[in-house]
């Protein structure tokens, strides 16, 4: 079958952005299947547009694809439109670059950026006639199917459907998969499926859910997942020690239709040493590793040579923590602004420093301005260790306001531990004060201050892993107590909050466990897919695939741990110590902060002889 | 500073890029071949570029024209050279002209649009031939047509120029432009064939890219 001559003369004029399925663009890769000794094509479980935003996926097509051996090639969840006639003409899913079906590379690898992508990750599989679990995938000659990202810290809810996950930093280990793997192809099928995923199991940061078995006493309660051939072997996270020196790419893939974050991105670190209480991220991460600014200039040089965009974006997870940031930030704009290249700062602090930064960058037009303070009341900001005060934010909002900005947005959360329904009207008081603080600077002009507020997820591997979330019911209540109290005494202020429902099954799918397999299996089989975007998410499909594996999603997502119950995570070693964690948990019930490691070792674990922080510079906290 | 309109052409896969996805594409191929292209002043410069008219999604073509400005004069063979490097398969630009003659925009210089309707098979050459002689030769082609807002009745007989038959298809000229314009796509409707289209050819008044194919290059396509 010619997959490509069918998309292009059937398929492409009956859907919307056709532009979305066919390939060709600056800098993919044109290496083939003949020249390469094995191929993999790297997934992303959400429409084009979201997944060519992902920087993951440019460093490690990237780093694949400089080698002369191995290929990486691309393919994205076909945007429903187009799913269906595909599925109806018998087209499978195709990678992009040669238009193969995805079953004929011997490694298919998705990234699990968000638990609501799951489904999307089945309807790829099932698209390209590839069997859906891992067992039957046994049988037979079919591909590896992987995969890596923040998800997998987690990885028990889908572990059915994934021969092997990568946990951690993936630029190490994914070269040396793919070599291993080489070795184990006739005619680019895999054969000793078996023995491949043994040797495998040996690199580091390599789970390989087969290997390892869940254990129940005889009352069906949860002792823990254990390693068939060895109960003590947990699965250890890798970790890139030395990132000034790591692969990144400076040749990205520009995608023809506009992707949501279209734009160089200049990775300035990696990690977070803040430690608030709530965030996987900042856990995950860890330790912060640093940059040189001579490195960054010299890539942004390159990237901006071979990308052709007009605007470099800092990113990592706290782009004001990075110890050279001004340095760079004034030798960019000094070297770019006669090229038009505009600079942008995704993730500030709430800081005079972030403010003053925000206006080196935004001299003439001054977009929209986010603060996230995730609370709305200090003793709520240290229950999650956020250390603002409400000082700090009223004093870098009137810097914003002094210097121009009108649009402002605020980060909240609901839900979180300890919360009263004070904490849930402080949101709004504070939210309150900053419109009324930017119409008394503007004399009153188009303030607009946006209270965007978030339902809390516990997740893995953060101080309220132990937590429950809060009820559906619960959740709406404080919603709607938000709303009212706009209405009494917030007027002027933009509201928005998220779908509880959809709040809840991401809290049951992280902290799930594999008998959560059945849900997703089931919802399969219905056709669901797209359940993070509430245009598809059907929720009485996800009640009728619950029930009939007997599943209340509330069982896991409002589940308490104790201290001494097994979690379905702890075969997972990310290098930050459970101790600490529940150290965390505890010292949050009695406000007591914990300072920014940068400050001084907290003892969260990670650092060794092997993995340390790495900071270039010195620190403006 | 110099002004230029430049002749590429679209072809394969990139043909079912927007009218904006296709800007987007020269915005970014200018910045890679780091040629000094103008930009506008104020508060959010952009690059001065403009097309002719806009191509519709999955038409391949062969003669889009482009305008650009830039800050210094650069000589035609190094442009070309610089730009096709630079730009993805499936775009290619082909000729270059300086535009010294007149100050009007592009858009509103264009006058016609010539296109290759290429025979898509089922039926013989000869009776495409009779088919299409036949439809074309009514004196009033009444078609529902679709505008921004509403649904419009268009004689579209007072729009085609000009036809010609090949052995391959018919070619076709008709009006195009911001005074007068016939979409191809209401043509193919009404012919109502299998037809594939390639747009040729986009003329105007004083365009300076004039007849740079012979009618033998024509035909070859």
């Amino acid at each position: 079958m010619n997959i490509r001559k069918i998309v292009y003369e059937e398929l492409l004029m009956e859907v919307e952005k056709p532009g979305r399925y066919i390939g060709g663009e600056w800098n993919s890769t044109k290496k083939t299947f003949e020249e390469t000794k094995c191929q993999m094509v790297f997934c992303f479980p959400d429409v084009y547009e979201v997944g060519m935003s992902h920087l993951g996926l440019q460093i490690l097509y990237g780093l694949v694809n400089d080698t002369t051996s191995y290929l990486m090639e691309r393919s994205f969840m076909p945007w429903p439109d187009m799913y269906k006639k595909m599925e109806e003409r018998g087209i499978p899913l195709y990678s992009l670059e040669s238009f193969k079906p995805l079953n004929e590379f011997p490694i298919v690898g998705f990234t699990l950026q968000y638990e609501m992508s799951y489904t999307n990750i089945l309807a790829m599989l099932g698209l390209a006639n590839i069997p859906i679990t891992s067992e039957e995938r046994m049988e037979g000659s079919h591909p590896l199917v992987i995969a890596g990202g923040p998800c997998s810290v987690n990885p028990e809810p889908i572990s059915r459907f994934i021969d092997l996950f990568l946990i951690g930093d993936g630029e190490l280990v994914l070269p040396e998969i793919l070599k291993k793997v080489a070795n184990y192809l006739l005619d680019g099928k895999i054969i000793n499926r078996k023995e491949l995923l043994l040797e495998l199991s040996e690199l580091q940061g390599v789970y390989i859910p087969a290997f390892f078995k869940e254990e129940y006493d005889i009352d069906g309660k949860y002792l823990g997942t254990y390693n068939i051939f060895d109960k003590k072997v947990r699965v250890k996270k890798t970790f890139v020690t030395d990132l000034d020196n790591a692969y990144f790419p400076t040749k990205l893939v520009i995608p023809f239709v506009d992707a949501i974050h279209d734009r160089m991105m200049l990775e300035v670190l990696r990690g977070c040493t803040h430690g608030c209480r709530f965030c996987q991220a900042g856990n995950y991460y860890r330790p912060v590793r640093e940059k040189s600014v001579t490195r960054l200039l010299d890539t942004a040089a390159k990237l901006v040579v071979e990308s052709g965009y007009d605007d470099i974006s800092l990113t990592s997870l706290s782009t004001a923590d990075y110890t050279g940031v001004k340095e760079l930030v004034d030798k960019l704009l000094n070297k770019y602004e006669k090229d038009k290249i505009s600079i942008s700062l995704p993730s500030l602090r709430v800081d005079t420093f972030s403010v003053e930064l925000a206006k080196d960058i935004q001299k003439v037009r001054k977009t929209g301005f986010t603060f996230a303070p995730e609370a709305g009341t200090q003793r709520m900001r240290d229950i999650i260790n956020k250390g603002v005060s409400e000082e700090d934010l009223l004093t870098s909002v009137e810097g914003a306001f002094k210097a121009g900005w009108q649009r402002l947005k605020l980060y909240f959360m609901i839900g979180l531990p300890e919360e009263t329904d004070e904490d849930v009207i402080g949101i709004i008081k504070l939210g309150k004060k900053v419109l009324d603080m930017g119409r008394k600077i503007s004399g009153g002009k188009n303030i607009i201050v946006t209270v965007s507020v978030a339902s809390f997820v516990p997740k893995p591997f953060t101080a309220f892993q132990w937590f429950g979330q809060n009820t559906k019911d619960e959740l709406i209540r404080k919603q709607y107590l938000l709303k009212e109290s706009v209405r009494e005494f917030g007027k002027g202020l933009k509201l928005s909050y998220h779908y509880s429902d959809l709040s809840v099954l991401e809290g049951m799918f992280a902290r799930g466990d594999r008998r959560l397999g059945g849900v997703l299996q089931s919802l399969y089989e219905k056709g669901s897919m797209f359940d993070s975007w509430d245009e598809w998410f059907k929720l009485e499909m996800w009640n009728e695939a619950l029930e009939e594996n007997s599943i209340s999603k509330e069982t896991y997502s409002e589940h308490f741990f104790s201290e001494t119950e097994p979690m379905y995570w702890d075969h997972i070693d990310i290098g930050v110590k459970k101790k600490y964690l529940w150290n965390e948990y505890q010292k949050s019930k009695s406000l007591e902060i914990t300072r920014d490691c940068r400050l001084g070792c907290t003892n969260c674990g990670v650092c060794n002889d092997e993995i340390r922080m790495d900071i270039k510079g010195e620190y403006h906290g | 500073m110099a002004s230029y309109v430049m002749e590429f052409c679209v072809r394969g896969p990139l043909a079912y890029l927007s009218h904006l996805e296709l800007m987007k594409v020269f915005r970014q191929s200018f910045r890679r071949s780091a040629m000094p292209i103008s930009f506008s002043e104020g508060f959010n410069p952009h690059m001065k570029l403009s097309f002719a008219i806009a191509k519709g999604v999955g038409l391949e073509s062969e003669g889009e024209l482009l305008e650009i400005e830039t800050d210094r004069y650069i000589e035609v063979n190094d442009f070309l050279e610089k730009i096709n490097k630079v730009i993805p398969e499936g775009l290619k630009v082909k000729a270059l002209k300086e535009k010294t003659i007149s100050t009007k925009s592009l858009s509103s210089m264009l006058r016609k649009a010539k296109y290759l309707l290429e025979y898509g098979g089922g039926v013989s050459c000869d009776e495409y031939r009779t088919i299409i002689t036949d439809k074309l030769n009514k004196t009033e082609i009444l078609m529902e047509v679709k505008t921004k807002k509403s649904i419009g009745i268009k004689n579209i007989k007072e729009y085609i120029l000009d036809w010609d038959f090949t052995d391959t298809g018919v070619i076709i000229e008709v009006y195009a432009g911001s005074d007068k314009n016939l979409r191809i796509d209401n043509l193919l409707k009404y012919l109502d064939l299998e037809l594939k289209p390639i747009r040729l050819k986009l003329i105007g008044d004083n365009i300076p890219i004039i007849d740079r194919m012979s009618k033998e290059e024509e035909d070859e396509i």
